[in-house]
């Protein structure tokens, strides 16, 4: 047959355009009913389950602990609170992470774009292998084979100072808190900020004007400091407790207390009085005694038969001290060695008469015990005094003693902000004050990091190298100095580079923070799963998942791209 | 065009069976196979794979006896390890056709998860674990302690619940699966692990040196523990919850795996000779074959048999009968009447 050249003789179904817009109905067509075909089945499903489907069960007692959170939180508050937890554990992981793994991923561009051939190669490495490892391995590595086998635990924590690292706890620092007094020290902080906003925006006309390199920070920066330490040292002077604020303190239990006695008679009335958070308070004992019974731990590394962990004591927080045993009937021969006097060492037998402690003189539980009981140790402080805060419930945890004469309770000065630092109260494992990086926030933390630092590294190496060499070299003939060149030429043209990709890896960093579940971190994805697993809510649980993550990046996305805007090239 | 219709028709088709399924007996019967959700980090005694490759336990030996009612055979199952936050997906989404995880039958899974639990088949409560050596007797001890405890559990509600009453702090440290917790523990990072009872004694043994730790003598909950299936298939509940009588009638009457057979043509009685299928009408209601629960009986064994092969003296596990014995030697197991 002959082919026929005419236009209008092809037919409709041989059209390319009649077959590019079918094929497209016929495509969303099909999605339709995939969609539908799903949401059907969900919904059967759901029906003959007979489970949860409304999102009324978000206002019911979640009833679980979550390890750690920003805000106060206990097994009695709602389902919704401990979201919100996750959300606020989701985002200290995740700021914290783009902000360390900006500055990582900074530094190891400018390493590898460096004329040191050893900043070069070891910056290489660290790009090529961090980047190839899955972060999931990477999160498994810093959880368990840096920390848990390397580190000991409760009152052994390794110190520097006021730092603590423990396998228990984790990284337990000095921290500062708000006080009621806060508040009259807000007004000066904005009073500074503004201050400081002002001072920046004229440096940088002035710079502008007269035509010199600078940074405006250098001005702005002592402005703000200035005005905030002032205004700080006023609302000081000015700083009181409520009246009929007390402090009670329960021996026994080894706890202080903190409430507002409004009818001033010294005990707490539930329900008409309130606790007071974040007050300092000095406790002192003149005579307290502990007891231990030495026993097997994992000290130093080495599994010693008969360690004794006191309460942790700082030097600042004793008089005299003496150690003495009890039930031991050849008291002669047992001696004692310190890991860290006075708190804790080992018992042990000099064998070899060397008059110091060897592997293998420690003394197993039980021996030179008297009448076939274990021994025990005393530990008798004179002159106890400790500085402890209540938290926000009121309470804290001092020290848990055997025998006490009555403490003598001070309330420290107020101020707006209360510096707490970090003490053991017994010999086990929780510690309080300061506050705690835990070692899955570490792990995940790290993980995410040295993860999203390598992409990173990368996106500004490529940018920087994209600035035209034309502009150094334009820059050198001016006579800016190198750092001159990199500050005020390629750095500005290269960050307009940067930004677009950058956004988007803050924004997998956030997301990747969902596997924290793999360091045992409770973040949003961890505590939305116990609570779909408690309430049996999925659907529910999984839209407020979905949502969650949704509002978390759009937002982050949102201000990126607003400053990306408001940095590009105008083009003119 | 022909083709895409023919694509988009087998398409609807694929979909709609997952939307209209059949009763899961007819599915396990067309598949051939018994999918059961089981301990998915291996729990010794309960569930966990021996060195051979093969799932063994006392939940193992229930997917078992099910795929042996149900199929005649007891090693036609397929399983699947579930943690304890995947358990309840797995069975809502029919990934799986029975759970038995040591899963404790409380209320608002009845209600809330949309399952359905058998008869308990091991009475089970909440315990503690602690070193030996750290003077840790009583719940009173616990105060100051960091407690590992697995999520998604309810273990952890009973945690709360119990410290909370008390007046007792605690700070807990969580993961969703047993194994980073053990280890945490057996590295000194918490003070005192707690789980089901049964669970605490199946993973001391999993410890470096189970010597140094005991289960301290307090228990702070019921935890009856059994297998579960998915709301809306009563057929099949049905036939569950009975291959677990089956296993406690067969203990009440004597009936092992060794003697079945003779009981089977010897027997004048005539509760043995319907369970057994001689009179096949009882068993054949459960829309199963006369022979089902004795094939459970033969192929699996009665609860005695299972319960000795798991967690008695002769094993690492040895966990006392206690309530886990029969109602006639004073325990809570009890069978309804099959007639
Ligand atoms: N019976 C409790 C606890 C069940 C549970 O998770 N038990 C632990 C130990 S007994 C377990 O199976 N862990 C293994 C894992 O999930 O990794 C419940 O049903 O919630």
């Amino acid at each position: 047959m002959a082919v026929k050249p005419s236009q209008e003789l092809v037919p409709w179904y041989r059209n390319v355009k009649t077959i590019a817009i079918v094929a497209q109905l016929v495509f969303v067509a099909l999605i339709i009913l995939l969609v539908t075909i799903l949401v059907l089945n969900v919904m059967k499903g759901v029906k003959t389950l007979g489970v949860n489907t409304g999102f009324g069960f978000l206002n019911n007692r979640a009833g679980f602990p979550i390890s750690e959170s920003v805000i106060p939180y206990s097994e009695d508050n709602t389902y919704v609170r401990a979201l919100i937890v996750g959300i606020l554990n989701t985002l200290k992981v995740a700021l914290l992470g783009i902000v360390l793994a900006t500055l990582l991923g900074i530094s190891v561009a400018l390493m590898r774009l460096s004329n040191n051939w050893v900043l070069r190669q070891i910056s290489t490495i660290y790009i090529e292998t961090v980047r190839n490892i899955p972060l999931v391995v990477q999160i498994f590595f810093f959880a368990t084979v840096l920390f848990i086998p390397n580190l000991p635990s409760g009152v052994a924590a390794l110190r520097l100072g006021n730092l603590y690292l423990n396998n228990s706890s984790g990284l337990i620092t000095p921290w500062p808190y708000f006080s009621n007094n806060f508040w009259l020290w807000l007004p000066w902080l904005a009073i500074a900020l503004a201050l400081a906003i002002a001072a920046h925006i004229f440096r940088n006309r002035h710079l502008k004007k007269i035509e010199r390199p600078g940074n405006p920070l250098w001005l702005s920066l002592p402005v703000f400091l200035l005005v905030a330490v002032i205004g700080y040292l006023i609302a000081l002077a000015g700083s009181k407790y409520p009246e009929h604020l007390t402090v009670s303190a329960d021996v026994d239990r080894g706890r202080v207390f903190s409430f507002i006695d409004e009818n001033a008679n010294g005990v707490f009335d539930q329900n008409a009085e309130k606790i007071a958070a974040k007050v300092p308070v000095l406790l002192e004992f003149d005579e307290l005694t502990l007891e231990v019974n030495p026993q097997r731990r994992t000290e130093q590394k080495a599994n010693i038969r008969s360690a004794f962990a006191f309460p942790r004591l700082k030097k600042n927080e004793y008089g005299e001290v003496e150690h003495q045993f009890v039930n031991a009937d050849k008291t002669s021969d047992l001696r004692l060695h310190f890991f860290e006097f006075p708190s804790y060492g080992v018992v042990y037998k000099d064998q070899n008469g060397n008059g110091r402690f060897d592997a293998g003189e420690n003394v197993p539980e039980g021996e030179d015990g008297y009448e076939g009981k274990d021994y025990s140790l005393q530990m008798i402080v004179k002159g106890f005094k400790r500085r402890v805060v209540t938290d926000n419930y009121g309470e804290t945890r001092s020290l848990s003693v055997e025998t006490a004469t009555e403490p003598k309770l001070t309330l420290l000065g107020a101020s707006p902000m209360v510096m707490s630092y970090p003490y053991f109260p017994t010999e086990r494992t929780q510690i309080a004050g300061g506050t705690i990086f835990t070692i899955p926030y570490l792990a995940l933390l790290f993980a995410l990091t040295f993860y999203t630092a390598s992409f990173i590294a990368e996106i500004v190496r490529g940018a920087i190298l994209s600035v035209a060499k034309g502009q150094t070299e334009a820059a050198k003939a001016l006579g800016l100095s190198s750092g001159q060149t990199f500050n005020l030429v390629v750095f500005p043209q290269a960050l307009r580079i940067i930004t677009p990709p950058l956004i988007s890896q803050y924004l997998n960093l956030t997301k990747n923070s969902s596997l924290g579940i793999f360091a045992a971190y409770q973040e949003f994805y961890a505590v939305s799963s116990i609570v779909n697993n408690q309430s049996g809510a999925a659907m529910p649980v999984f839209v407020i998942l979905i949502g969650g993550y949704m509002v978390i990046s759009l937002t982050f996305s949102f201000a990126l791209n607003w400053y990306n805007a408001k940095n590009q090239l105008v083009e003119r | 065009m022909r083709k895409l219709f023919v694509l988009l028709a087998s398409l609807t088709l694929v979909l709609s069976a997952t939307a209209f399924a059949q009763s899961t007996l007819d599915q396990i019967k067309s598949r051939g196979s018994l999918i059961c959700g089981v301990n998915g980090t291996g729990l010794p005694g309960f569930a966990y794979v021996d060195s051979d490759g093969n799932y063994q336990g006392f939940d193992v030996d229930y997917c078992r006896a099910v795929a042996a009612a149900v199929l005649g055979d007891a090693t036609k199952v397929t399983y699947r390890g579930l943690s304890s936050g995947e358990r309840f997906t797995a069975l809502q989404t029919g990934e799986v056709d029975i759970l038995i995880r040591n899963t404790t039958w409380t209320s608002s899974r009845d209600t809330g998860l949309g399952l359905n639990f058998t008869a308990p088949t091991f009475y089970d409560g909440q315990g503690f674990m602690v070193r030996a050596a750290s003077g840790i007797e009583t719940l009173a001890d616990l105060d100051g302690t960091t407690i590992c405890v697995q999520s998604g559990t309810t273990t952890e509600l009973n945690l709360a619940d119990v410290m909370n009453a008390n007046g007792l702090d605690y700070d807990a440290k969580i993961a969703e699966t047993s194994d980073p917790l053990l280890a945490a523990y057996d590295d000194g990072a918490c003070d005192a692990y707690t789980t089901d009872k049964s669970g605490l004694a199946a993973q001391r043994t999993q410890l470096r040196d189970p010597s140094e730790h005991v289960i301290m003598d307090v228990t702070i909950s019921k935890e009856p523990l059994g297998p579960s299936v998915r709301h809306g298939d009563d057929q099949f509940y049905d036939v569950a919850n009975w291959v677990v009588f089956t296993t406690f009638m067969a203990e009440e009457m004597g009936i092992t795996s060794a003697n079945v057979d003779e009981m089977l043509v010897g027997s004048a009685d005539s509760n043995v000779r319907r369970l057994l299928g001689v009179e096949p009408e009882k068993v054949e209601e459960f829309g199963l074959s006369a022979d089902a629960f004795y094939n459970v009986i033969k192929q699996v064994g009665n609860y005695a048999e299972i319960y000795n092969r798991n967690l008695g003296p002769e094993t690492v596990v040895n966990i006392p009968r206690g309530y886990n014995a029969s109602y006639l030697n004073g325990g809570l197991h009890y069978a309804p009447p099959l007639r």
